[in-house]
């Protein structure tokens, strides 16, 4: 199918009134160049919109979202297109407001530790910004030199450190939005504690399904006064996963605790990220413990005792900071390296108690079998979130069947041993019809009611998170009853 | 509107090489590296953009537009999202085969781009042609001609006169040719310490080999201190940088082939480049010549910093900032230390951080030349960190680089050197 069909969908708009305003340099139709926004970090789902615009600040969005209100079409937010759940995919069309140049960051306030910034301001940019006052921006997703603080509040999102620090919405203290019907509203501020409902928590997370995020109020952190880095290897990932419930069980609170399996190592050590790792091991265990030297003293010798009593087969310590950067060389190259076993590179994400680590990732290494797929763990073991990922060859329609079928199961089963569906990638396209899963038919239809309330059209990221067919105009109570017992 | 479906039918059958495109895992997180995103936001203007559109219309999943074209054609092939995809995508090899199937398929029409054809194809290969058009470009300087139609012609049009400032002042004629193996003794420039420790080979280039020829004597006098006799071939000829870049490959090919045995029978064991461009190119062979050159190839700095250099004994007060040529640092790997640690011997030299010293300055060979619209807005960032470092002198290896950012500093208390060219000062007579 050309991608031509799909521009040329029901009605054309009018564009005459948004180029009014708008320079040619940032509004984009042209049906070969849309074609590029068809998907974003998550190339499964595609569907181009009929046009892009780059805004370039909050009054340029309200006006967007008013020409798409007058026309009658959706529009999807986007920030770096890094998500890994379909969140920017444009499924039914419309326009993608691109929010990348909004990219200042409007003030630091270093006694207050809080910084004001627009949402497309890049998650390293704003550490990179405030370092020098002695703070930073805690949450660290792994994509943090491309991701944006707008996409990581859409999403909620995590990183290795969070283990310690906590996720995004963590370290948000008041947003301003544009609502889906152009309205502006403004929710906290630099005040930790604000009266009143937070609507702020409840924004984070939404995924663009509640308007446009155009100012974010951050909270600053300093960094810890010292850092410790250790790799344990292991040749079996039972052990290495045991040493993980040791140290979560003594107390000791690292700021991250990643694993990655030999499949993992495989690809690493295949790649220009060679780290080093032997051969035949079988897990690696990248641990890293923040807070002052003597306690980091006293964490380490016990550290070493938990990896001598789950026979560790090597234990390394970074000595400097060029040495700690060695370390996390392979961890932080996984993903690059696992996209060189095949074209294509499906990342789940899901989460399992941290007791369950070991049996689940063999279930996971029998369903893989069962599809015939290759599947890569690499993960963020502390808070038991794990990250399979599949490598195929995305020209092979049988076997990219073949791969969401294994992502299905694997997601079945991380709810089955208790945990969920998502760990930090959001639901987007990719799990909609998962969520039930999860959540009752009365849980999923309270979310719908609460989205419709602040969205009644559907116009701001239509068809995600919801499964097929149960948002709709005349609401999910409704749509409920219409539901087979 | 949409490209003949016959024109877009044979590029596909030819652009087989696009399988390159498949190590994207579209992650994204080049993006914020690559200076044309940088100025537009675009994603098409992105490497991930840019790889998907090749990808897409090798797959027929995406049409054929000039406007979608016009992005490929934007990128500066700066190769910084080469250092950082963790995929380790090769844009300088994807972009020079996907413009090579463009350039037989579907020809720019522009009158810019048939007058680049015309000089890469029959003016850069030639020693004798540059000469001509440098001693033509000498007199319409010297008599004032050119102020004459600067000023007269940029009353007209804004890009002249950005176009003039590219240019640095021409050496005389008498000054400008270097002695090669035809008309000095022995063909060579001997070592300066006794018994040579290597006889090296220099490699000129087309247009630098006459433009630049006091970063030539810089270099081999730097090249004689530590102990190299230095030989320069005379019919050794352009390097083909710019009509790979261009899409140009079969030209390349053949200039490759002359340099071959230009430096067969020299006896040579290293031969060495200052140009940061040129040496990217030699570097990488044609897979015709798997051999290249026959032996190694090494930027000046590079190898200097190998071998060592004796001591400076000159003091040089200055505050210098190094900015990183991109096809030193992201096309030949050289990190910044390797001239950092050579700047860092001589004494009085002050030697400050320059914030993105390895993002592209806009050059990119003739880039600036064929996409002012874009080289502009990227000098100006440039620009901004430069004045910002606080240095005085900026050092960069490669003549693209020196010329676009010495235009950018024109109206500034700022000098661009070579990085030799400053390492040769800090030594005496
Ligand atoms: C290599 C790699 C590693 C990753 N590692 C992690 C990780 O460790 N932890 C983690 O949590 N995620 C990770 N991710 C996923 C992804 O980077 C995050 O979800 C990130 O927050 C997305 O940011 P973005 O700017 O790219 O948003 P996009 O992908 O552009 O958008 C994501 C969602 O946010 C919405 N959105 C974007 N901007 C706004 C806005 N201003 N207002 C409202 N909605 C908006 C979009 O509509 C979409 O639904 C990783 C991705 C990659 C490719
Ligand atoms: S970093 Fe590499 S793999 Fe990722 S999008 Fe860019 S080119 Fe593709
Ligand atoms: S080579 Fe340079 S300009 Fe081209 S896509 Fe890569 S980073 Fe961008």
């Amino acid at each position: 199918m050309s991608h031509l069909d799909s521009v040329s969908s029901p009605k054309t708009p009018d564009f005459s009134a948004l180029k009014s305003w708008i320079p040619p340099e940032r509004l984009i139709t042209d049906p070969g160049e849309v074609s590029v926004y068809e998907c974003d970090g998550l190339p499964l789902h595609k569907k181009s919109p009929i046009a892009v615009v780059l805004c370039k600040s909050e009054e340029e969005v309200v006006q967007t979202v008013k020409w798409c209100d007058r026309e009658g079409l959706p529009f999807v937010p986007r920030g770096a297109g890094t998500g890994l759940s379909g969140g920017a995919t444009p499924i039914t069309a419309g326009v993608i407001i691109d929010l990348n140049r909004m990219n200042r960051i409007k003030h630091i306030d270093a006694e207050n530790r809080f910084a004001i910034v627009e949402p497309g301001v890049i998650n390293n940019h704003l550490s990179d910004a405030t370092r020098p006052q002695g703070l930073e921006y805690a949450p660290d997703p792994s994509s943090q030199r491309a991701c944006t603080i707008g996409g990581n509040v859409a999403e909620n999102s995590g990183g290795p450190h969070c283990l310690k620090y906590g996720v995004t919405t963590d370290h948000v203290l008041g947003l301003r939005v544009v609502l889906p019907d152009g309205q502006i509203v403004q929710m906290g501020g630099p005040e930790i504690d604000q009266p009143g409902y937070d609507l702020t928590g409840l924004f984070v997370g939404t995924e663009g399904t509640f308007g446009i995020v155009t100012e974010v109020t951050v909270n600053l952190i300093p960094p810890p006064p010292s850092v410790r880095t250790y790799l344990a290897i292991f040749d079996s990932l039972g052990l290495a996963c045991r040493m993980v419930s040791q140290i979560t069980r003594s107390g000791i609170l690292p700021a991250a605790l990643e694993i990655m399996d030999q499949n993992t190592i495989r690809a690493v050590e295949a790649s220009v990220f060679r780290a080093g790792y032997p051969e035949d091991a079988a897990a690696v265990l990248l641990i890293e413990t923040h807070g002052i030297d003597d306690s980091l003293a006293d964490e380490e010798a016990r550290i070493i005792e938990f990896a001598q009593e789950c026979h560790a087969i090597e234990f390394r310590t970074a000595n400097d900071e060029k040495e700690r950067m060695d370390l996390w060389k392979g961890r932080k190259g996984a993903f690059g390296a696992m996209g060189r076993v095949n074209t294509d590179l499906y990342v789940l994400d899901g989460v399992v108690p941290r007791t369950q680590l070991e049996s689940v990732l063999n279930r996971v290494g029998e369903i893989a079998e069962k599809h015939q797929v290759t599947v890569s763990n690499v993960f963020h073991a502390g808070d038991g979130n794990l990250h399979p990922n599949i490598s195929y060859d995305g020209r092979d329609p049988e076997e990219s069947h073949r791969v969401l079928e294994a992502g299905k199961e694997i997601l079945q089963l991380c709810v089955d041993s208790g945990g969920t569906i998502s760990g930090e990638h959001g639901i987007g396209l990719e799990k909609s019809e998962f969520l039930p899963m999860v959540f009752s038919d009365e849980h999923i239809d309270t979310m719908i009611e609460l989205r419709l309330a602040v969205d009644p059209q559907e116009r701001s990221n239509p068809q995600k998170i919801f499964p097929d067919n149960r948002v709709s105009k005349d609401g999910g109570r409704q749509k409920l009853n219409k539901v087979p017992q | 509107m949409a490209i003949p479906k016959s024109e877009e039918k044979a590029f596909k059958e030819r652009f087989e090489e696009y399988t390159q495109t498949l190590d994207c895992v579209h992650c994204g997180l080049c993006i914020p590296d690559c200076p044309t995103q940088g100025i537009t936001g675009r994603e098409s203007d992105s490497p991930r953009g840019r790889i998907y559109l090749m990808r897409g219309y090798a797959e027929e999943s995406i049409p054929f537009t000039p406007e979608s074209l016009k992005h490929l054609d934007q990128c500066i092939v700066c190769r910084n999202c080469e250092t950082v995809c963790p995929s380790g995508i090769q844009m300088g090899e994807m972009m020079e085969t996907f413009r090579h199937e463009m350039n037989r398929t579907l020809p720019h029409k522009g009158w810019k781009h048939h007058f680049m054809k015309l000089m890469l194809n029959h003016v850069v290969p030639s020693r004798a042609k540059i000469a001509f058009l440098l001693d033509l470009l000498y007199y319409y300087d010297r008599f004032k001609l050119r102020k004459i139609l600067v000023g007269v012609g940029s009353k007209f049009s804004k890009k002249l006169k950005k176009m003039d400032r590219l240019f640095p002042p021409i050496p005389k004629p008498s000054e400008r040719r270097l002695a090669t193996s035809a008309s000095i003794p022995q063909g060579l420039y001997p070592s300066t310490q006794g018994k040579a420790r290597m006889k090296v080979g220099l490699f000129l280039g087309c247009i630098t080999s006459e433009l630049f020829v006091e970063t030539h004597r810089s270099t081999i006098r730097m090249l004689n201190r530590s102990g190299c006799d230095v030989y320069v071939p005379d019919s050794q000829t352009c390097c083909g940088a710019l009509h790979r870049h261009g899409g140009f490959i079969d030209e390349a090919h053949r200039l490759y082939e002359g340099n071959v045995s230009a430096f067969e029978e020299s006896g040579v064991d290293v031969i060495i480049v200052n140009a940061a461009g040129c040496g990217a190119a030699l570097k990488e062979p044609p897979s015709s010549l798997p051999d290249g050159l026959g032996r190694p190839v090494r930027d000046i700095c590079e190898f200097l910093e190998e071998i060592g250099i004796p001591e400076p004994d000159q003091k040089i007060s200055r505050k210098v900032a190094y900015d990183q040529p991109c096809h030193l640092v992201h096309g030949q790997k050289v990190p910044a230390s390797a001239v950092l640690s050579l700047l860092e011997q001589v004494p009085g030299l002050e030697i400050v951080p320059l914030r993105n010293s390895e993002r592209c300055c806009g050059s990119g060979g003739i880039y600036n030349l064929l996409h002012p619209e874009m080289a502009e807005p990227i000098l100006d960032e440039k620009v901004e960190d430069i004045l910002d470092s606080g240095a005085d002198t900026i050092v960069t290896g490669n003549p693209g680089c020196w010329m676009q950012i010495r235009s950018g500093l024109l109206d500034k208390d700022i000098e661009v050197l070579h990085p030799v060219d400053l390492l040769d000062q800090a030594y005496g007579a």
